[in-house]
């Protein structure tokens, strides 16, 4: 039932040929009319590109943690949502439990990294744990996890590390070929055949940087439904999944420490303005309405080939998103009731449970104080004493 | 003389990597079989172990559900037991485990005291998501049995499988409907 | 997070499932957007957006007070006058991510809200209700707040 990463692999790998073709038209033509020799461009055009994927592919996901200042928690810092990784990590067949992170946030969102399934972390702000069910956060970690299953991380990454030194190689090119042209020597060679190159050149750096970012979306896009699909395989509960895209679009918060090379590694992307039309087609991310859409109308038939159904549904024509191979797989059966009455605390706990765990990661002291008001004290604190505000109790805060 | 000989060895050669080749994909289609088996045992004993914690825990708040806590244990004893005497018999009795269980959380319900309970919410938890992995362990084993079984009756690979001796996996299949449902499984 | 005043790292109060983030140095607070959404959600029925966005349409006060810094997006804070009859200026962060409450600002509305009870679920009043109710021990009793 696994066949369909295969086969996607295949579809991807040609499209990050396409990619790097781009780069390498790029630089060779960015050397022939800047340097006046097209080897050298070439070949810096393939060093800036080797130099900048072996910085991503070992240093890419703890760049990427370090930006949003994540914090790594173990099974007993956040029982439940250790758990909830686990049976997902089970669900999905993979070998190693990957590392759990947890940013504090109050916008609700999750992303995937790690190069392969053995360097594999999944990320979910506090504001996701604060606001989502046990389905939903099930819904969604499996949603990540399926990028981690997928290989899509990998693939993400080296596709947006292609994608930004293009959009470089542009930029400077643009920049020394208009403003510092000096070096030049465009009179040395036979007029006419320079000024096309130079006409090329300046189309190719104007087109191939949009290019680029359409092929990426592209990619990046069909990975998000293919992670639906999976997630509702892995669950068995496609609502949610459903449930979890509706509040997290209805949330008005908006990612603070996401930029744009890490938006599409999230579940929705943090930049979103709210227009359909905006998102159709310049969006890592397809259209969060039709996601859910596509995911409840899977109804009774949870497999990938019910996934599929439903997207041809709400897409008349064009191709489906998973490959034939792996539709003729599984029939699964929607599960029926998931959830478990009375062991998901309400949203208050929820938020304590998310914010107590980060106090303590970031080794605050808590204390309370007889008359019930509780503290959690920083580390840097300035003082050895605290008096509570509400009783006027004076707290020690020597060792204890 | 020498281009036959060459062109027969060719095709030897192309043979054996073939068969080689479906070998292999056989070998780690039941390796993830016994894996995937592997995970579910994994979970089972670990809910095996978490219920006399819960036992104990429950016992002070519960007096009068003796018969409920009782059916448990045994429940239990019985799983045991039935680790050793084949897929079939080990299913039916975690099935049966599985709703003592459910039985006795339903009845925790009514029990305020317990429900505010510390321990027992931990413990809870725990069961809970052991019995989500339980589910989604099947889920992975019967998914990988399937992809094994197809392996085992699809041409070419048949004809390797029943060379090497590969015999057809069997489904940890659910006898209670009332519990998550396992994959419906279909040779399509 | 830091107190936009002394710039020292806040210690959070937990009352009733709810945090608030207090500066022990110059008694201020800070009613974080997130935990005002989980005190007023449930009261108001999920219109807690639309009250913060009300408190922005308010008039801004002008008093010679200083600006103060969002202590989460680091942007200037607009101070704002939410007593009725008596003056309680607050400074609210105008991308909406919370609200700050001087050191004195809380001891005036504190000592107000004991004479004054309105009626009816105004989340304003809510959310001063629940500030009183954390800093004090029970109504009536003299509270130190501050």
């Amino acid at each position: 039932m696994w066949e369909q990463i295969r086969d996607n692999q295949v579809r991807s790998v040609i499209l990050v040929t396409v990619l790097g073709f781009i780069l390498i038209l790029l630089g060779s033509l960015l050397g022939q009319t800047v340097l006046g020799d097209w080897s050298v461009g070439l070949l810096l055009a393939l060093l800036v590109w080797i130099v900048m994927t072996l910085v991503g592919y070992f240093q890419g996901d703890s760049i990427l943690l370090s930006i949003s200042k994540a914090r790594k928690i173990g099974p007993d810092d956040l029982p439940r949502v250790y758990n909830v990784v686990e049976e997902m990590k089970i669900a999905c067949g993979l070998e190693k439990m990957p590392d759990i992170y947890i940013v504090d946030d109050p916008a609700m969102n999750a992303f995937a990294t790690g190069r392969d399934k053995n360097h594999a972390s999944v990320t979910v702000t506090s504001g996701l744990l604060q606001k989502l069910n046990r389905d939903e956060l099930q819904g969604v970690v499996g949603h990540e996890m399926a990028h981690i299953r997928n290989r899509d991380v990998l693939l993400m990454a080296m596709c947006s590390i292609l994608l930004g030194t293009i959009v470089m190689l542009a930029w400077y090119g643009s920049r020394i070929l208009f403003f510092g042209g000096g070096t030049r020597r465009s009179s040395s060679g036979g007029g006419s055949a320079q000024i096309i190159i130079l006409l090329v050149a300046i189309v190719l750096m104007i087109f191939a940087p949009i290019m680029a970012q359409f092929i990426y979306l592209a990619i990046s896009r069909k990975r998000e439904y293919l992670a639906d699909a999976s997630s509702a395989l892995y669950t068995r509960y496609p609502e949610g999944l459903a449930s979890a895209l509706e509040k997290i679009a209805a949330s008005t918060e908006q990612i603070k420490s996401a930029n744009n090379a890490t938006a599409p590694m999230y579940i929705l992307n943090p930049f979103r303005k709210g227009g359909r039309v905006a998102e159709d087609l310049s969006s890592t991310h397809p259209p969060t309405s039709e996601r859910i859409r596509i995911l409840r109308s899977m109804a009774g038939n949870v497999s990938l080939a019910g996934y599929e159904s439903a997207y041809n549904q709400s897409h008349k024509g064009g191709g489906g998103i998973i490959p034939g191979s792996a539709l003729a797989a599984v029939n699964a059966a929607v599960q029926s009731n998931p959830a478990t009455p009375g062991i998901m605390p309400a949203e208050k706990e929820r938020a304590r449970e998310a914010s107590d765990a980060l106090w303590k990661l970031n080794k605050y002291r808590e204390i309370t104080c007889n008359c019930g008001l509780k503290f959690k004290i920083p580390p840097d604190f300035h003082s050895n004493t605290f008096n509570c505000p509400r009783c006027g109790t004076v707290h020690s805060l020597q060792h204890r | 003389m020498l281009v036959p000989i060459l062109v027969i060895l060719g095709i030897v050669v192309v043979v054996i990597l073939i068969f080689a080749g479906i070998y292999n994909g056989l070998v780690g289609a039941r390796n993830q079989v016994k894996n995937a088996w592997a995970q579910i045992d994994v979970q089972l004993k670990r809910r095996h172990d978490l219920i006399p914690n819960l036992v104990e825990t429950v016992k002070g708040y519960m007096q009068h559900e003796r018969g409920t806590l009782e059916a448990v244990t045994n429940a239990r004893t019985t799983a045991i037991k039935a680790a050793d005497s084949g897929v079939a018999a080990q299913a039916k009795a975690e099935g049966e485990l599985s709703q003592a269980l459910g039985r006795l959380f339903a009845v925790a319900e009514s029990y305020p005291d317990l429900k505010a309970s510390q321990n027992f919410l931990a413990l809870q938890e725990e069961l809970t998501s052991t019995e989500n992995k339980i589910s989604f362990s099947r889920q992975f084993y019967n998914d990988s049995v399937l992809q094994y079984n197809n392996k085992t009756q699809m041409f070419p690979s048949n004809i390797v499988a029943s060379m090497g001796g590969f015999k057809a996996g069997e489904f940890f299949e659910v006898t209670d409907t009332v519990e998550r449902e396992a994959p419906k499984v279909s040779f399509s | 997070m830091k107190c936009p005043v002394c710039k020292v790292t806040t210690t959070a109060l937990e009352h009733d499932k709810i945090e608030l983030d207090y500066c022990s140095i110059c008694h201020g607070i800070w009613f974080d957007r997130g935990e005002l959404e989980l005190l007023l959600d449930t009261l108001t029925g999920g219109t807690t957006a639309k009250f913060i966005h009300s408190l922005m349409q308010r008039p801004r006060a002008e008093v010679a007070e200083k600006t103060r810094k969002c202590p989460i997006c680091g942007k200037n804070m607009s101070k704002t006058d939410i007593g009725s009859g008596q003056e309680i200026i607050i400074d609210m962060c105008n991308a909406g991510h919370g609200l700050w409450f001087d050191g004195g600002e809380s001891g005036a509305f504190v000592k107000q809200l004991k004479l004054e009870q309105p009626a009816g679920a105004d989340p304003l009043y809510e959310a001063l209700f629940f500030i009183r109710d954390a800093f004090r021990v029970s109504p009536g009793a003299p509270g130190s707040p501050g």
